[in-house]
């Protein structure tokens, strides 16, 4: 049994409604943004393991997503690299037709306040390991020592820790696609020209260059009118 | 042949206008688009300057050119609001403001900016930030479309817009 597994229940707003209706619906929409942002290769499509409706659209996080995505073996890095309650994947799936299987994880965002976020942990232990893997992924990115990564964008910032841990700790072909959704008329609507000022701003705080995240990080927009439509 | 002839109604404007159509070498698709242009233009220009009217707002420094359909600055008294404008193609009217930083405050900016980011876009107004030699620039705007441009909205959005910038001279100025 996968203990980090966490059914969420049927989405009716924001990202969360947004990401399962686009996974279970309509994967190829969601393949073929991937693919015109050039991280999955033509005719292939993605694997989506979760969230899954005949999962109970359930989310998983820690040891549970690398077994998701049967990277189990890399458990042991992984509880050395970062403390429980780490991040819930909106979505995790895998492509196994390539040379290398390549892993996608993903965080959905459907408007501009879901991109802020502050580092939450108590524990003094967790704080350290915490910071630690942190200041790792961000001189693997090449961004300059900033306070942003664990307050105002520590959401983001933990899951570029982890695609520093599936690419240079496991090994294996992984790419962070972020999901944002255009438009949509069940919370706050938002446009694409607005997203792209706010990513910009917050890869320009976090100190991210462009060059950094290509081929790795996959940003895609997605009209929410393409997936009722 | 009998040739028809109609009478003048005297409207030397379209006749002008006819005039140039006559000498262009452009399609008539392409006449026509630049036809409805410059009708959009007009009925932009009366719906902008009487709703700030209504709004009790004074219009100053009107331009237009090749990317702008049209460019106000706003004024409430003697205070500048910020502007409207709205480029040829866009499906509505950017209402914006610009607060200048200096550069000394730029620890301010890279602290608090995720803060008036998000303070920002909950009220629907979009934050982006260039550098400049002297300063740090950050632009506030919100989008009006045009089929929902009218004095209530017009008041909401600049109010939002207003909270925005004394949050970022709060935070940051």
């Amino acid at each position: 049994m996968n203990t980090n597994r966490f059914p969420q229940g049927r989405g009716t707003k924001g990202s969360k409604k947004w990401i399962q209706d686009v996974i279970n619906q309509h994967p190829a929409i969601l393949d073929s943004h991937i693919r015109a942002a050039g991280c999955l290769p033509d005719r292939l499509p993605v694997s989506w393991q979760s969230p899954l409706a005949t999962d109970e659209y359930s989310e998983y996080r820690d040891a549970g997503f690398l077994e998701r995505l049967d990277l189990s073996l890399h458990k042991d890095s992984l509880r050395q690299f970062w403390p429980s309650r780490g991040p819930q994947w909106d979505a995790l799936g895998v492509q196994k037709d390539l040379p290398r299987p390549r892993y996608y994880v993903v965080e959905a965002k459907a408007n501009i306040p879901e991109i802020v976020s502050t580092c939450q942990a108590e524990d003094p232990d967790s704080v350290r390991l915490i910071e630690s893997s942190l200041d790792r992924a961000r001189t693997h990115f090449g961004a300059p020592r900033n306070p942003v990564w664990l307050q105002g964008f520590y959401q983001y910032a933990n899951r570029l820790a982890h695609l520093y841990f599936l690419r240079e700790i496991a090994k294996v072909d992984a790419i962070l696609v972020l999901v944002y959704f255009l438009n949509d008329r069940t919370h706050i609507p938002t446009t694409e020209e607005a997203w792209r000022g706010a990513i910009a701003l917050q890869n320009k705080l976090m100190g991210i260059s462009d060059r950094s995240r290509q081929k790795v990080v996959c940003e895609v927009f997605v009209n929410t009118g393409e997936i009722t439509g | 042949m009998v040739r028809m002839r109609f009478e003048n109604d005297g409207n030397p404007l379209r006749d002008r206008i006819f005039e140039v159509l006559r000498n262009s070498r452009s399609s008539a698709e392409e006449d026509l688009t630049a036809l409805l242009q410059c009708a959009a233009h007009i009925r932009n220009r009366i719906i902008v300057e009487q709703t700030a009217k209504e709004c009790g707002l004074k219009l100053s420094g009107f331009r237009a050119n090749d990317d702008l359909e049209l460019y106000y600055d706003l004024k409430q008294g003697r205070h500048d609001v910020g502007y409207i404008s709205k480029g040829w193609d866009d499906p509505g009217f950017r209402v914006g403001d610009l607060v200048s930083v200096p550069r000394d405050n730029i620890g301010k900016v890279q602290a608090n900016a995720y803060r008036l980011l998000k303070f920002c876009a909950t009220r629907g107004v979009v934050l982006t930030v260039e550098e400049k030699p002297e300063s740090i620039e950050l632009q506030m705007d919100s989008v009006i479309y045009s089929d929902g441009f009218n004095k209530s909205v017009f008041a909401q959005v600049l109010h939002y817009l207003n909270v925005c910038v004394e949050k970022a001279e709060e935070l940051i100025g």
